[in-house]
Order: structure tokens, then C-alpha cells, then sequence
């Protein structure tokens, strides 16, 4: 009995003076401490082969300066990141095949797209390239703007309007009947109106005067000289 | 071996310079900033294993000196009340880059992250440092007891306070870590 008690008093002694020593060798246990620890390391091997390896551990430790260990940290670091790096172009030269085969499925749209774009250019020069009279009614129509009116080509009294979409019947006929205008034609399913201006021998000053009017009009969006025949939208 | 910034002397000075810097002496707190500089650095640094934040944690820590120099007691040595708050700011560092694995080792067993010398592992360290590939194997509470252990010059009684653990989690974790680093010794020697 009294044996196993001075085995574990011996044990927990050894344990408790193995947890010591990394204090021991940075020299800062009390007194009490350190000679505890000296006592222990005379009649322990085990203990003084660590005291040792502690010493040396902790020389080892406190050699490099700060700057030697942040560049060797820094460039473990930058190792690793080139190594997975190289890693992942491997994977990826790995999975080009499959890869390659995906791009082809995502060309295929793109090839569709660039042929109905090459034939609709083609389309369009179909009237230069077949030499067609130049002055198709419905594309001057379609694209004249207020900066180049073609003067001149037509005299009539007609305008082309658009009101605002909340405007009513009534206040439509209002505005018109103060420019002496009435319909003729509309509303397209653009909302546009066609409106004669007085009367057939109406000059086109008082035309004029009419779409100037008119263009003060909040309730009015578009009033132009129409330049084509009435008959078209 | 102890380090000259844990004399008497020293500690005399830095509770002075905190007290100056208590009253708002900005001249006391360069000094003590100037002095704490390196020490600090190196703390933080092997702590968080990273260098890009070392500056910023610095003045972190530097920062709450100058606004709760008047808070501290003269009780505890000025390192232990400077290093507790940047242990702290350097946990928090490390926890919010996620830069670093959970290596929370303590409960498991070592060799299973430092395997013997001729593991596949090993061959890939080449000429890196061996006690840096050691340093990298320990969870960060475990640099932060072997940082002040044997950087710092620290008893383990002033570990505790500034980790705010019990003295045995604090040789609990100098335990582990001296498994893991006992492993580079032959190599830090110069052994085959």
C-alpha cells in the first residue's frame, strides 16, 4: 500500500514537473518552482534529456529574427498557391474535352444568329444590288424627319397628327376645329391622325400657322406636313 | 534569458508612460507605441501566421491603450494587460479572415497532422523551414501558450490572465504542443 502511494506521488510529481519545464527554461518560475524542478531533475533522466530539448527548442525559436520568419511564412505561402495553381491547370487540361464539346453546343446559337444577320444585310441590299428605283414610298415615308423635310415634292394642306393617349374625343375635335382642321384618315394603329387643313385651296402658310398651333397644344405629341398621298398610313 | 521587457525597471516605465498617456500625453504614448512596436509584431504575427494584418491589429491594440489607459489598475504587469488585448484582437483577426482551418488539435491525436518523417507530407516541405511547418501544425490558442512561453518570456500564471483560461488549460496546451514540436527537434538539430 505504502509502496503504490509513493509510485503515484512519484508519477504525479514527474507529470506535474514535465509540465514545467518549458517555464523552466524561460527562467520564469518562482523559486519555489524551479527548485521543485531541480530536486525532480536530479534523480529523473527523462526529465533532464527534456530540460535539454526544451533548451534547444527554445535557442531554435528565438534564432530567426521577425523579418526572417514573416518571409519564410510569406513565401510557404506563395508556394502553396503556386502549387495549387499548377493543380488546377492540370484539372482543367484534364476536362478540355468536355469542355470543348460544351463550346460547340454554345456556338450553335451564335452560328444562327450571325447567318439571319448576314441575310437580313443581304436582304437590305437587294433593291442596290438588283439597281430598283430608289424612291420606294414606303421606306421615304417611313424614315423622313423634321431636319430634312423634302420640300417642294408635295403641296397639300394634310398633316399628320398625334395626340397625347389620354386625350379625348372631344377635346381632340376642339383642338382641330381651331386650326380649321378635320379628319381624314385615323387613327392609324399608331395613333396617328391625318387632318386637312381648311380647305383645298388652303396655302401652306396657313398650314403652317395650323402645325405651329397645334405643337403648342400640351394635348398634342406630333404634327407634321404630311409629304405622301393621303392614301397611305 | 528573461527578456530585458520583463524587469522591474521596465515594468516601472511602462506604468508610468500609462499613466501619462491616461491624462492624454501623446508623447508617452509614441513611447510606449515605439516600445511595444516589435514586441507586438511578433506576438500577432505567431498568432495569426499572417503578416498583412500585423499593422492594422497593432494599432487596433495601441488604440484601445490610448482610450482605456485610465482603466488600467497597476495590478498586473503592463505586457499582460497590452498582450491580453492583442491575444484578443488577433483571435478575432484570425476568426474573421478564415484564411486559417480550425485546428483545434488539443483533443485529437498529433500524428495524425505531423506523421513520421518519410510520409508523403514530409518530402514536400523541401528546404522550408521545419519549425514554421511545426508552428503551422498548432491550433492558434497552442502558438499563442508557446508564443509566450517562449517569445515572450511569460509565466504560465500570466499566460492564464491574458488568455483568460485556467493555469492547467495553459500547460494542457503547452502539453500538445510540445508533442507536435518535440517533432522538428531531430531536424532542428541537424539530425538524419
Amino acid at each position: 500500500m505504502a509502496l503504490t502511494d509513493i509510485k503515484i506521488t512519484s508519477k504525479s510529481e514527474h507529470q506535474e514537473v514535465w509540465n514545467l519545464l518549458p517555464w523552466y527554461v524561460n527562467h520564469s518560475l518562482d523559486p519555489a518552482e524551479q527548485d521543485f524542478v531541480n530536486k525532480h531533475a536530479k534523480t529523473c533522466v527523462t526529465c533532464r534529456i527534456e530540460i535539454n530539448h526544451q533548451q534547444q527548442l527554445f535557442e531554435k525559436i528565438q534564432q530567426p529574427d521577425l523579418l526572417q520568419q514573416v518571409s519564410q511564412v510569406s513565401f510557404a505561402q506563395l508556394k502553396k498557391r503556386v502549387r495549387e495553381q499548377s493543380k488546377l491547370s492540370a484539372t482543367a487540361e484534364q476536362a478540355k474535352p468536355e469542355r470543348e464539346q460544351k463550346n460547340f453546343s454554345h456556338q450553335f446559337p451564335s452560328f444562327v444568329k450571325y447567318t439571319a444577320l448576314a441575310a437580313s444585310l443581304l436582304l437590305l441590299a437587294m433593291p442596290f444590288m438588283l439597281n430598283l428605283p430608289t424612291d420606294d414610298l414606303e421606306l421615304k415615308g417611313d424614315y423622313r424627319t423634321l431636319a430634312n423635310p423634302a420640300e417642294g415634292e408635295h403641296k397639300n394642306n394634310i398633316i399628320r397628327i398625334v395626340f397625347a393617349e389620354h386625350s379625348g374625343t372631344e377635346q381632340i375635335e376642339a383642338i382641330l376645329n381651331g386650326v380649321s382642321g378635320h379628319i381624314i384618315k385615323g387613327p392609324s394603329k399608331n395613333g396617328i391622325y391625318e387632318v386637312q387643313i381648311g380647305n383645298r385651296q388652303s396655302d401652306s402658310l396657313e398650314v403652317n400657322d395650323a402645325i405651329s398651333q397645334l405643337r403648342k397644344n400640351s394635348l398634342v405629341v406630333f404634327a407634321e406636313l404630311s409629304h405622301e398621298s393621303p392614301s397611305s398610313d | 534569458m528573461q527578456r530585458s521587457f520583463s524587469s522591474q525597471a521596465q515594468q516601472g516605465k511602462e506604468r508610468g508612460l500609462i499613466a501619462e498617456i491616461a491624462t492624454g500625453d501623446e508623447h508617452a504614448f509614441e513611447q510606449l507605441y515605439q516600445i511595444y512596436f516589435t514586441r507586438l509584431s511578433q506576438f500577432i504575427f505567431h498568432i495569426t501566421r499572417r503578416q498583412d494584418c500585423i499593422g492594422e491589429i497593432i494599432n487596433d491594440v495601441m488604440y484601445v491603450v490610448w482610450e482605456k489607459a485610465y482603466t488600467y489598475d497597476q495590478v498586473c504587469r503592463p505586457s499582460t494587460w497590452i498582450l491580453g488585448i492583442a491575444y484578443f484582437k488577433a483571435l478575432k483577426s484570425t476568426a474573421q479572415s478564415q484564411i486559417r482551418e480550425d485546428r483545434l488539435v488539443e483533443l485529437n491525436d498529433e500524428l495524425d497532422y505531423f506523421p513520421d518523417r518519410g510520409a508523403q507530407w514530409t518530402s514536400q516541405l523541401e528546404t522550408s523551414n521545419w519549425l514554421e511547418a511545426a508552428f503551422d501544425k498548432l491550433s492558434t490558442e497552442q502558438r499563442a501558450v508557446v508564443e509566450m512561453t517562449y517569445y515572450q518570456g511569460l509565466h504560465y500564471s500570466e499566460i492564464s490572465e491574458i488568455m483568460q483560461c485556467p493555469e492547467n488549460t495553459v500547460k494542457t496546451r503547452m502539453f500538445h504542443a510540445r508533442k507536435i514540436l518535440a517533432k522538428v527537434l531531430p531536424e532542428l538539430s541537424g539530425g538524419s
